[in-house]
């Protein structure tokens, strides 16, 4: 019997297939009835596909504007951006990709056993970034055992990532019982400490939610108008006649349109799973509270996170052309999630805080594409997964999780500076998950950070 | 027509519609389709999303107001720095 073969197959369908059906069985475990449990399974699958596809086309769009504007500005940067369904690809055709399915749920129930998570993650789809991590860890050190270690460390912070969203995500996107385990988020930690000095910078402690957008410039705030703005301004960049240009416009406008629509469909879904999970464990297991970890869209109902990441299409390009030592122009990686996703749950949709950690943080990822270049191609070639250009390398622009990676890769070298640097990294990650616990709703956050920068006015007092 | 416009149903009708339009602008690359798309998922967003999910809405504008109380003391508090300021001058 083939394992890789099988596990293949099962992931073969994809995340918006194989997440539902772990949510109807989970719904049904939990005591939902079995038609409501399929009714919500199919809303939670209905939700997933129309957010990938929009994702997607969002992606496939803009791809060809940047690429135009690169090709019309004689920016030449020899990495190819596969995104993250070329990484996926090729991490799947590696053949211990599997062995961390395994990985994975031993450590996810064996925390769970000791209490030292609330979070049961259902986002096995996304197994394959551990995996990519084992792959990118074992490629530089050389050290198999290390990889193991590496990919445990991830999976650790995963988890801890669902407990320490979980409390926002129900507050603030009226989601009960879930999460999101997604490593993207992880991008928090390094953005934690300038979001810690933006408490002390009055600006910063407005309200800037979309809401209030709307009230500063109006029609320019909407989503729709903004996206279908820099759609307009990619495709005249990148040369696009009059009508492709318009063409783009609408697009990326509908894309942003259609989130709303599609988020209901993540509600419809998981408020009767979430309040029968709750229920459920209130009756048989007291004290206890269990989240289950999703993938990232279902965030997608925020206008801030559309708004962050589109607005960074753009500037994302403007470094790729300026920043000395870059070798990747984003292309099929260009609208960058870590970036949104990160930035929107720790700032709890502040955004302005959002777009200046965008600005930033952009480098990071443009780095860390740079650096891993070398192993996304040796990968690529040794697999067959995806097609390698002669003379060229494949790479990933808005990777995840980019410091932490590469911290664990050059640790297992046994380089000090690098272990320094991941001790610091983790010791900062405790601080955040601390911060967020003692504060986890971002409203609360910002009402004491009010007081704190009025502390003039009530010393005038 | 008030009351169809207030069921969840007709919203979520809204929704798939939305979603069809988009679809079939995917695989048919008729682009201009999508002005249906926006439109419909305006609608939604501004219309529907409280009639669907009226508890979230209650809660988000609980925790607006909040904030807005708090955003106003301490419009309140630097104005008072201001007199006391110039009082003291």
């Amino acid at each position: 019997m083939d394992w890789n073969n099988i596990v293949q197959a099962i992931l073969g369908v994809g995340s918006q297939v194989l997440i539902p059906i772990l949510i109807i069985i989970l719904g049904l475990i939990f005591g939902m009835k079995p038609s409501k449990a399929i009714l919500s399974g199919l809303y939670l699958a209905t939700g997933f596909i129309g957010m990938s596809m929009a994702i997607n086309q969002l992606t496939t769009a803009v791809s060809p504007a940047a690429k135009a504007l690169a090709t019309h500005t004689s920016i030449n940067l020899p990495a190819v951006d596969f995104g993250w369904p070329g990484a996926a690809a090729i991490t799947w055709a590696w053949p211990m990709a599997f062995v961390f399915f395994a990985v994975e749920i031993i450590i996810n129930l064996g925390m769970l056993l000791a209490n030292l998570t609330k979070t049961l993650n259902a986002d096995m789809w996304n197994v394959w970034g551990i995996a990519l991590t084992a792959y990118m860890v074992y490629s530089i050190s050389g050290s198999l055992p290390w990889a193991f270690v590496a990919a445990g460390i991830q999976i650790i912070i995963s988890l801890k990532l669902g407990d320490m969203w979980a409390e926002e995500i129900k507050t603030d996107f009226g989601l009960v019982g879930v999460t999101t385990t997604h490593i993207e988020a992880f991008t928090a930690t390094i953005m934690f400490p300038v979001n810690w000095v933006m408490n002390y910078i009055p600006v910063f402690n407005k309200r800037w939610d979309a809401r209030d957008l709307k009230k500063k410039i109006g029609i320019l705030s909407e989503p729709v108008v903004m996206g279908a703005i820099i759609g307009l301004i990619l495709a005249l960049a990148g040369r696009y006649s009059v009508g492709d240009a318009l063409n783009l416009a609408v697009t990326v406008g509908a894309v942003m349109a259609i989130f709303p629509p599609m988020a209901k469909f993540f509600m419809d879904a998981l408020t009767p799973f979430g309040t029968t999970m709750s229920n459920f464990m209130k009756k048989h297991v007291k004290g206890r509270e269990f989240v289950i970890g999703l993938d990232w869209p279902i965030l997608g109902q925020s206008t801030e996170l559309w708004v962050t990441m589109v607005l960074m299409i753009p500037i994302s390009i403007i470094y790729a052309a300026i920043l000395p030592g870059n070798k990747v122009l984003p292309i099929a990686g260009v609208i960058n999630y870590c970036i949104g996703v990160g930035g929107l749950l720790l700032t709890g949709g502040n955004l302005l805080r959002m777009i200046v950690l965008g600005i930033i943080y952009e480098p990071l990822f443009l780095y860390g594409a740079t650096y891993f270049s070398g192993v996304f191609t040796k990968l690529a070639t040794s697999t067959g997964a995806a097609k390698v250009p002669k003379g060229s390398e494949v790479t990933w622009s808005s990777i995840e999780a980019p410091d932490l990676r590469f911290l664990m890769a050059q640790a297992g070298r046994l380089n000090w500076i690098a272990i320094v640097g991941l001790i610091v990294l983790l010791v900062l990650f405790v601080l955040l998950y601390q911060y967020m616990k003692k504060n986890p709703l971002p409203g609360k956050r910002y009402e004491k950070l009010e007081k704190k920068t009025s502390t003039p006015a009530g010393a005038a007092k | 027509m008030h009351k169809i416009l207030s069921t969840k149903s007709f919203w979520t009708f809204v929704c798939f519609v939305a979603f069809f339009i988009f679809t079939t602008s995917l695989i048919t690359k008729l682009w201009w389709l999508n002005i249906f798309t926006m439109i419909l998922g305006l609608l939604f967003k501004y219309f529907g999303d409280a009639i669907c999910f009226p508890e979230r809405a209650k809660l988000k504008r609980v925790r607006e107001e909040k904030m807005q109380s708090y955003l106003d003391k301490r419009q309140e508090m630097n104005s008072n720095y201001v007199r006391n300021k110039r009082n003291r001058k």
